[in-house]
């Protein structure tokens, strides 16, 4: 304490003494928001159109092949910039944003659906995270590969280093990006297919195991453990 | 001295005071039972499977969950109600949407019977004490070839609420014999009784 005050004294240190009264004033006035460092991560262009165009209200059908329709219709789109930070003596050294959006539809059967995207952070890909009637799968674009698992039946996940993906869970499911699709009621362009291919042994009748996606469409079909599938009508 | 004690008296005065507050007299309210008869109005058994055909020919059986039971709850905070209540849930063996029925007493007299076909309710008028008006008897009407008598025809309560390009049940052929006889969808498709 007293070699503090001597400094102090010392005009030679005042300038010292400015400098960090400046960068304590900076970096604690206006919280979070001033950090010393910020970064944004935004989507890849082209990975941005698996989100689809659908506004809140707006509805699609999904006929089976037995010719029973369902619909799905969204309930939910948000759009936002995640915020996160780190710190060091209560002093913010970097603040991240990170694009994301979010997407939910309910069906008339009940059944829930959503897509969400989320920018990466190198070294890892944009993260698409898609459910339908509690199958949920993430696919990163740029390791192209499945990443994560959540179902009713359980759950498995990649762990994330700072070089990319370790494998303590095996994931059998698959996602290929199809040149395109065709279906009774429609040919679709450049299609994600998921196939479900984890926790077999659980599996009933109505289990979803195979999901597609077309570009700025959404679900376009879907394939059950029972054989029973459903596509988009147009 | 003096003044700190008259503060923490006061202080003990008012927490005294505001922490019991004036009791209510508690109203019990008896609706009774729900009566064989009422019960009896939705026809269905539990652990019994029910056959509907859809449009396009695929056929679909609701296996049959009721339950009745006399329950107590508590209408803002000094009455305590007690009524019967019956719940049937219809679980079909495809992938579909479930159906069922609540019936329970809206109060001594009255009887509720509400049917839900996915997301759509019905308030069945099968009581000459309760109509919301969402109902019509008809003498007689034919579904899957058969003619049937004294058919409810019903549309749902919250139609209002769809939105364009929903496919919602949006009509219910109901009697008290066989149960739901048909009900159409906004699509166009429908299911009807297995014969």
């Amino acid at each position: 304490m007293e070699s503090i005050l001597r400094s102090f004294r010392n005009f030679r240190l005042w300038p010292v003494w400015q400098g960090i009264i400046v960068f304590i004033l900076c970096t604690s006035c206006g919280g979070e928001e001033n950090a010393l460092k910020k970064e944004t991560f935004y989507f890849n262009e082209y990975h941005a159109g698996w989100i689809t165009l659908d506004s809140i209200g707006d509805s699609y059908v999904m006929t089976d092949n037995n010719g029973i329709s369902q619909s799905f219709t969204m309930t939910g789109n948000s759009y936002y910039l995640n915020k996160s930070w780190s710190s060091f003596l209560g002093v913010n050294t970097i603040m991240t944003y990170t694009e994301y959006q979010y997407q939910f539809y309910t069906s008339s059967f009940g059944i829930s659906h959503s897509i969400s995207l989320t920018a990466g952070r190198p070294p890892f890909g944009d993260d698409l995270y898609v459910t339908l009637n509690g199958v949920g799968f993430a696919y990163d674009f740029d390791f192209a590969i499945v990443s994560r698992l959540d179902t009713p039946f359980g759950y498995k996940s990649m762990r994330m280093t700072d070089k990319g993906y370790e494998v303590p869970d095996e994931i059998h499911s698959r996602v290929e990006i199809l040149d395109s699709l065709v279906t009774p009621f429609a040919r679709y362009d450049e299609v994600l297919h998921f196939t479900f291919n984890d926790f077999n042994d659980s599996w009933t009748d109505k289990t979803v195991t195979e999901i597609y996606l077309a570009r700025e469409e959404g679900l376009v079909k879907y394939i059950l453990a029972g054989g029973i599938y459903g596509e988009r009508k147009r | 001295m003096e003044k700190i004690g008259k503060y923490l008296l006061g202080i003990g005065m008012w927490a005294v005071l505001t922490a019991c507050p004036p009791r209510c007299d508690l109203i019990t309210l008896d609706f009774g039972e729900l009566s064989g008869e009422v019960l009896e109005m939705v026809p269905y058994i539990h652990g019994a499977s029910y056959g509907f055909r859809h449009s396009a020919g695929q056929e679909v059986y609701f296996l049959v969950d009721r339950q009745n039971s006399v329950i107590t709850d508590f209408w803002e905070e000094c009455t305590q109600v007690t009524y019967g209540t019956d719940h049937t849930i219809m679980m079909p063996d495809y992938p579909l949407f479930d159906m069922g029925f609540w019936i329970y007493k809206v109060d001594s007299i009255h009887v509720m019977h509400q049917a839900t076909i996915g997301t759509s309710t019905f308030i069945l008028p099968l009581t000459q004490a309760y109509d919301p008006g969402f109902g019509k008897l008809l003498d007689s009407v034919k579904v899957s070839g058969k003619w049937f008598r004294d058919v409810y025809r019903v549309i749902p309560l919250n139609s209002a609420y769809q939105t364009q390009g929903e496919i919602l049940a949006d009509t219910l052929w109901f009697n008290t014999d066989f149960g739901i006889l048909k009900f159409t969808m906004t699509g166009g498709e429908y299911f009807e009784i297995l014969p």
